[in-house]
């Protein structure tokens, strides 16, 4: 064998073997596989149909995304016993609502607790369900923001619920919100019988409990749609009273090609994505243009994590006043 | 009077003291305020309303079918019926869902025998505001009356329903927050005061309403409401009224505490709740 054909067969070699160590430059997956394919909500009003211009600046440069496989949730009763014990619950495990999540009850005198995870997604579902605590009859003395963040790190650390290596910043951004009000408002008596043409008077109004957010982000892009929820409800005297975590353990699976933010912007006018307007909203302004993950509900299996582009910005009347904020979304895969 | 007809006014007292013990022990409440409500806590009434085929009419073009309504509505009737055996009064969708059926009798409507007919309703669809500044519930079939209603033509509550779920886009917002004069003894109006995407949330709901046995637990009306739909939602405000404090505890009849119900006065209480 000569020099040039042993050269050969190894520059062969070494190329299959690259080829092997990167299917997806070969494997190249498009919109028209349907895994692949986001379905986007729409909202329950008539949507005007607006003209729209694009002043976003910084827009997204990638020209490829990965797309990731959602690793199939393991969900057990023993899995669901373990989370409860971490939660202080006692008593046994079930399987509720057709089969559709395992739960446990926590019943005591004074406190009734449920505890229930989504097989379908692993999402786990904590609620303080007695006394509710979410809305106390009178106003609650509520911990300052950067305490609520430090007692819900806290209260889902010890519970199991957040890995301890977990850095803010990494993989997840936290902010503080209210999570829900308490009021009542007063209608002058002699209209109380009559057909009330007047928007009542809101006589007392306070925050009822705080939500901690944990926003994910999976490579650096941020998570989004109703999927990718992790939040803990805090109330009267800093205790936790609720805990929604949506959060899909995923692997890279197939890198993609994606549109421009320009063909998207496109798309998006042409409603192929899902925005919504008031109907006198003249225009939509588009400011800022995004990459980011999409994520379904809890309740759903999900196979694959697909990126979109997300637009936000500003719908504005006839004569250029504002409106309302905007947001509308479009698939990224081309 | 005879020691028999002594016997027997005595067993009769007996059996009626009973009746007000059992039925307080249930939590029924003591004043009904509506003239239709029968038989609650043994015969309650669940009825649905989902429109999600707007297209049929021309002047609806802009609304946009909602893929989900109907399989929500549907889904929230179902498990009540299943689950917990109330009967379906009132289940229409698309075209067969008339303005009529959710407006006072005064104003022409039927609501006794529909929307305020039953113990709870769901209501799934559009809304709008280009009625003169003014929100309505949306429906599809303009023949019987017209496509909308509006809020002085909606009196629930005194007939017989005691809960209104009204899955549909800023009811309760602050610039048209006109539907508190809906309520008439009726507990609960439970909507949002922004925009709500088109979802399929009756069944969540519904589940959350109802203990289901062994590891489960009944949720009150106000809780089924905001989480059973934050499973879906997102960044979505949403809003129940009621006309006292004690309306935000209730249960669906069965499941635990309901109010007695409320007379109307001039103060109303909200409670708010935001989906992310």
């Amino acid at each position: 064998m000569n020099k040039k054909r042993i050269t050969g067969i190894i520059i062969a070699v070494l190329l299959i073997t690259a080829g092997g160590s990167y299917p997806f430059y070969s494997d190249l997956l498009s919109r028209s596989d349907e895994c692949f394919s986001v379905d986007f909500p729409s909202i329950e009003a008539p949507s005007g149909h607006p003209d729209f211009e694009l002043t976003a600046s910084n827009l997204p440069s990638n020209n490829r995304m990965m797309v990731y496989k959602v690793e199939d949730p393991v969900v057990t009763t023993d899995s669901v016993w373990q989370i409860g014990e971490k939660l202080g619950f006692e008593g046994s495990v079930s399987y509720i609502d057709g089969g559709k999540k395992i739960a446990m009850l926590d019943e005591r005198a004074e406190e009734v607790r449920h505890l229930s995870v989504f097989i379908d997604s692993g999402a786990v579902d904590y609620v303080i369900v007695y006394p509710d605590k979410l809305y106390p009859p009178e106003p609650p003395n509520l911990p300052s923001e950067e305490e609520a963040r430090q007692i819900a790190i806290d209260f889902l650390a010890q519970s199991g619920l957040l890995s301890a290596d977990a850095e803010v910043g990494d993989i997840y951004k936290v902010d503080v919100v209210t999570g829900g009000t308490y009021g009542n408002v007063e209608v002058p008596e002699e209209v109380v019988e009559d057909e009330g043409e007047i928007i009542p008077e809101v006589v007392e109004e306070y925050i009822a409990h705080l939500l901690v957010r944990f926003h994910r982000q999976i490579d650096g892009f941020p998570v989004i749609g109703s999927g990718s929820k992790f939040g803990v409800r805090i109330g009267d005297d800093g205790e936790v009273i609720t805990v929604l975590k949506v959060w899909r353990e995923v692997t890279p699976c197939n890198e993609v090609i994606i549109n421009t933010p320009e063909q998207a912007y496109q798309e998006l006018k042409s409603g192929a994505g899902s925005y919504y307007t008031p109907l006198d909203c003249e225009k939509v302004v588009i400011e800022q243009v995004y990459l980011a993950y999409w994520m379904e509900p809890p309740d759903q299996h999900q196979e694959y994590v697909a990126p979109v582009y997300e637009f936000k910005g500003k719908c504005v009347d006839k004569d250029g006043k504002y409106l309302e904020d905007f947001t509308g979304w479009c698939e990224a895969v081309k | 009077m005879s020691r028999k007809r002594l016997s027997i006014h005595l067993i009769r007292v007996v059996i009626v003291v009973a009746i007000f013990v059992v039925t307080g022990l249930l939590g029924v409440p003591s004043v009904y305020g509506g003239d239709g409500d029968d038989n609650d806590t043994t015969y309650p009434e669940v009825g649905a309303a989902g429109m999600g085929d707007y297209n049929n009419d021309g002047d609806y073009k802009d609304s946009g079918d909602l893929e989900y309504a109907v399989s929500s509505a549907y889904g929230f009737k179902d498990e009540l019926h299943d689950e917990a055996g109330w009967t379906t009064r009132y289940y229409k969708t698309n075209n067969n869902v008339y303005e009529e059926h959710f407006k006072k009798e005064s104003y022409g409507g039927v609501d006794y025998s529909y929307a305020d007919a039953c113990d709870i309703c769901w209501f799934q669809g559009h809304s709008n505001d280009w009625a003169e500044d003014e929100l309505v519930l949306s429906f599809v079939n303009e023949d019987n009356d017209d496509e909308y209603l509006e809020h002085n033509e909606a009196r629930w509550g005194d007939w017989d329903a005691e809960w209104m779920l009204i899955h549909t886009c800023r009811l309760f917002h602050s610039d048209w927050r006109y539907y508190w004069s809906a309520a008439r003894y009726c507990h609960l109006i439970c909507s949002a005061s922004s925009d709500m995407w088109d979802s399929n949330d009756g069944r969540s709901v519904a589940e959350l309403l109802i203990d289901s046995g062994s590891g489960d637990v009944a949720y009150t009306v106000k809780y089924s409401w905001f989480h059973g739909i934050d499973l879906r939602q997102w960044f979505v405000s949403l809003y129940v009224m009621g006309e006292n404090q004690q309306c935000g505890s209730d249960y669906i009849w069965g499941q635990g505490q309901v109010c007695a119900d409320p007379p109307r006065d001039s103060t109303y209480y909200y409670w708010t709740y935001f989906c992310w």
